[in-house]
């Protein structure tokens, strides 16, 4: 069997989650093809069809076009079915030809599964994987189902009638998924993220009581992150007389990092909270491997890789409930769950779990590690990969 | 005098036209700033100098025209202007612009140069050593309050000018003691709180007779987050699980995907209606309807739409950040609330509720009194007229 996969780019060599599923399913015996924008050198698991470009300059643009025209010809037959199909959406002839064209690497292709890695790729291509006789599968991620449609009501209306079965990295994300049109009939899987434990250092022991309490969270400096939120925790923290250091690591645009400067600034945090930027994935490892607590405040979370990254390095995880976070921790044993928005509730769970006695750490701890082991690991994900296109 | 008003480009603020309406009068004052334009202009009784081209072909033109007129009418300044630039390690394209900024200057005879964003100092920097013209700053909002906390050239190239710099406006007291921080010397900084024409409002003194039902709250804004609307959409998710029926209208923050996700997350869609931006009609229209104003930004220099709302007769609440304690006097003119503190934020606005109508009407009649005091145009006037006066004294002495 072949499977078409839809990304904006290549995967790069940190992003484990479509590395491994490419892997898994080669592993399996299917066929996989990637159909991306960007295509980087270094990628070579599978063979890669990039998307026509768009030229500024009309007289290329009109050449280009001609090229890719011509090279259709062999796929007569598909090209229209697709013209057919966008038909019955009203779509004016320039349109139709901008949509050929954007679409030309999918219509000359033959797989029997197009696979699109995020729901919010699949807008204005929801009628070519029928053009060209596949079945049409889409995964949800986070920004897909928690942002995207909420500033654009009814965005996905094309998709939900023409989607054969949809992957969720949690529950939270397809129940919401429902909410937003997508019908019952359509087969879905919830498979969620996994880690890849074979190089991280497992063992870890809390000990000693002497040390300066050490908080990180990894997250990039967006607003989804709720980062306003564990700051003002954090100020509770100071003023209750807590020494510790809080780690920020993650990058951020100028505005964003503009904002939580101010914010250190303003709550005179500038010598308890590092914001580090963007680290290396080992000085990521280091850093968590070093720290006792991981705090994550998100707003909406579709599942959150970070935090299980952190219980899988054994960190006493306390998070918000937002969105996907529910299902990555179970509370009370592999971490804690606060509700959402009050940074007194925030400040007063790290407090309760600092004050923890160390069987009851090192228990939590255990608890986490071995959950992520057998309930996220990466040879079940991509079992769980390998029947999504069979069952 | 002839005052030149250095604004980046040629498209005039508020406050830059407020300040060509009160000193035209008795000095000569000019726009200054990148533009399409090539020659300067006159519109609607303001001059405008354009220094620079955008296209950077034109550009060329312009550098090849000016340094040729340049050298033949002020050959010396010329030499020492071409010396400077040619020391600078600044992008060439910076230095293009700095030559055709200052000898435009030079050619139109300013005395004083006014930076409207303290930002530009970048561009005038070499100068201020030397007696070419005075160089006054305007310090406001966000480029002194934020902005040099995340960007470490800003914070060096404050520190490097400030104690150099001839004058200072100031939007608050507030900003003025954080400019100090970076050098400036306090007797340079003059604090000149902006002028609004009290006549375009209608100030309407009484408050609406029976108690509403529902408190409606008004904030207007740009979306951005310095304005704190995520702070002031948690304070309603509060307000309603206490029981509180409350609608909140933010005007100017529609596109905002931070704010449109989080009011759906706190689930307060019925709530909270995010507008985009209306006229000055309909903002007007829009402050007669509410109850009550909110400001929730976590940073201003001195909110001028506070005091609009003010000359309208609408009760205000605000956060306790910058120079907002200087126009809102908690209790008196409106309440005041813990900057980023969501609590606060909630305990405020149940106290207002519990204000009588007669506790409401004398605030919001103090709040007009604070207003018209400390920002009437003539206040403006004077203040800035002295502002540059104080220069030309300094300029006949010499």
């Amino acid at each position: 069997m072949k499977i078409g996969i839809v990304l904006s780019s290549t995967p790069g060599y940190s992003e484990t989650f479509f590395t491994s599923k490419i892997k898994g399913l080669q592993a399996h015996g299917y066929k996989v093809v990637l159909l991306t924008q960007v295509a980087n050198d270094d990628f070579n698991m599978c063979p890669v069809i990039k998307q026509p470009k768009v030229y500024k300059n009309a007289i290329i643009q009109i050449f280009m076009m001609i090229i890719v025209f011509l090279s259709l010809m062999p796929h007569l037959k598909a090209v229209k079915r697709f013209v057919a199909l966008e038909k019955t959406q009203k779509k004016s002839a320039t349109q139709l030809l901008k949509k050929i064209y954007l679409s030309s690497h999918i219509l000359s292709l033959k797989v029997d599964w197009l696979h699109f890695g995020f729901a919010t790729q699949t807008i204005e291509y929801e009628l070519v994987a029928r053009a060209i006789g596949a079945k049409m599968a889409v995964s949800f991620r986070g920004f897909d189902i928690n942002v995207y449609p909420i500033k654009h009501p009814s965005c996905y209306d094309l998709l939900w009638k023409n989607v054969d079965k949809v992957h969720s990295i949690s529950n939270d994300l397809l129940q919401k998924a429902y909410v937003h049109g997508l019908s019952k009939d359509v087969p879905f899987k919830i498979i969620m993220p996994a880690v890849d434990m074979s190089n991280l250092n497992l063992i870890r022991n809390y000990t000693s009581q002497n040390k300066k309490l050490q908080i990180v969270t990894v997250a990039r400096l967006n607003w989804i992150k709720g980062l306003d939120l564990a700051i003002n925790a954090i100020k509770i923290l100071k003023d209750e007389g807590l020494d510790f250091d809080y780690h920020i690591i993650g990058s951020g645009t100028p505005i964003e990092k503009e904002r939580y400067r101010l914010q250190l600034h303003q709550l005179q945090l500038e010598n308890e909270v590092f914001l580090h930027g963007k680290l290396s994935h080992d000085d990521v490892l280091s850093k968590l491997n070093s720290a006792d607590i991981y705090l994550q405040s998100s707003i909406q979370e579709g599942f959150c890789n970070a935090v299980l990254e952190a219980q899988a390095l054994g960190l006493l995880c306390v998070v918000t409930d937002a969105g996907g976070l529910n299902e990555n921790i179970v509370h009370e044993k592999t971490g804690w769950i606060v509700p959402n928005g009050a940074p007194k509730l925030l400040a007063n769970k790290i407090v309760e779990v600092n004050n923890l006695s160390t069987e009851r750490k090192n228990e939590v701890s255990k608890n986490a590690i071995s959950r992520v082991k057998h309930n996220f690991n990466v040879e079940q994900q991509q079992m769980q990969f390998a029947d999504f296109y069979i069952t | 005098m002839n005052i030149a008003i250095y604004n980046g480009n040629l498209k005039p603020t508020t406050f830059v036209l407020r300040l060509a309406q009160v000193v035209n009068k008795n000095h000569n004052l000019c726009v200054v700033g990148a533009s399409t334009k090539l020659f300067k202009y006159k519109h609607a009784d303001i001059s405008f100098l354009p220094t620079n081209h955008n296209n950077k072909l034109i550009l060329l033109f312009q550098l090849l025209f000016q340094l040729i007129t340049f050298l033949v009418l002020y050959p010396k300044i010329w030499l020492h202007f071409v010396a400077i630039l040619r020391k600078s390690d600044k992008p060439i394209l910076t230095r293009i612009k700095q030559f055709l900024i200052w000898s435009k200057l030079i050619r139109n005879k300013a005395d004083i140069v006014h930076i409207q964003w303290v930002s530009h100092l970048i561009l005038f920097e070499e100068l201020l050593d030397l007696s070419y013209f005075k160089i006054a700053v305007s310090l406001r909002g966000r480029l002194i309050n934020s902005a040099p906390l995340s960007d470490l050239n800003l914070t060096a190239l404050y520190r490097k000018t400030f104690p150099k710099i001839d004058k200072f406006h100031a939007v608050s007291n507030d900003i003025k003691m954080k400019a100090m921080h970076y050098g400036a010397d306090e007797n340079k900084i003059k604090v000149i709180y902006s002028g609004i024409n009290v006549s375009s409002f209608k100030f309407n003194k009484s408050i609406k007779d029976s108690q509403p039902d529902t408190l409606n709250v008004l904030s207007i804004g740009r979306e951005h987050w310095i304005k704190g609307y995520n702070y002031a959409l948690e304070a309603i998710k509060g307000l309603k699980d206490k029981g509180v029926k409350i609608n909140y209208t933010i005007i100017g923050a529609s596109d905002s995907e931070e704010l449109v996700v989080l009011r759906q997350s706190l689930n307060i869609e019925k709530e909270v209606q995010l507008l985009s931006r209306v006229s000055f009609e309909d903002v007007l229209n829009a402050m007669k309807q509410a109850d009550v104003f909110l400001l929730p930004s976590v940073s201003e220099g001195l909110a001028n739409v506070v005091i609009e709302a003010m000359l309208t007769g609408l009760p205000v609440i605000s956060s306790d950040t910058g120079g907002m304690p200087e126009l809102v006097l908690h209790n008196e003119t409106g309440l005041l609330f813990k900057n980023r503190d969501v609590t606060s934020l909630i305990d405020t606005v149940l106290k207002f509720k519990k204000l009588s109508i007669k506790e409401k009407e004398t605030m919001i009649i103090k709040a007009y009194e604070k207003v018209n005091e400390q920002h009437n145009l003539k206040q403006f006037e004077l203040c800035f007229n002295d502002f540059y006066a104080s220069d030309e004294h300094n300029t006949k002495m010499n």
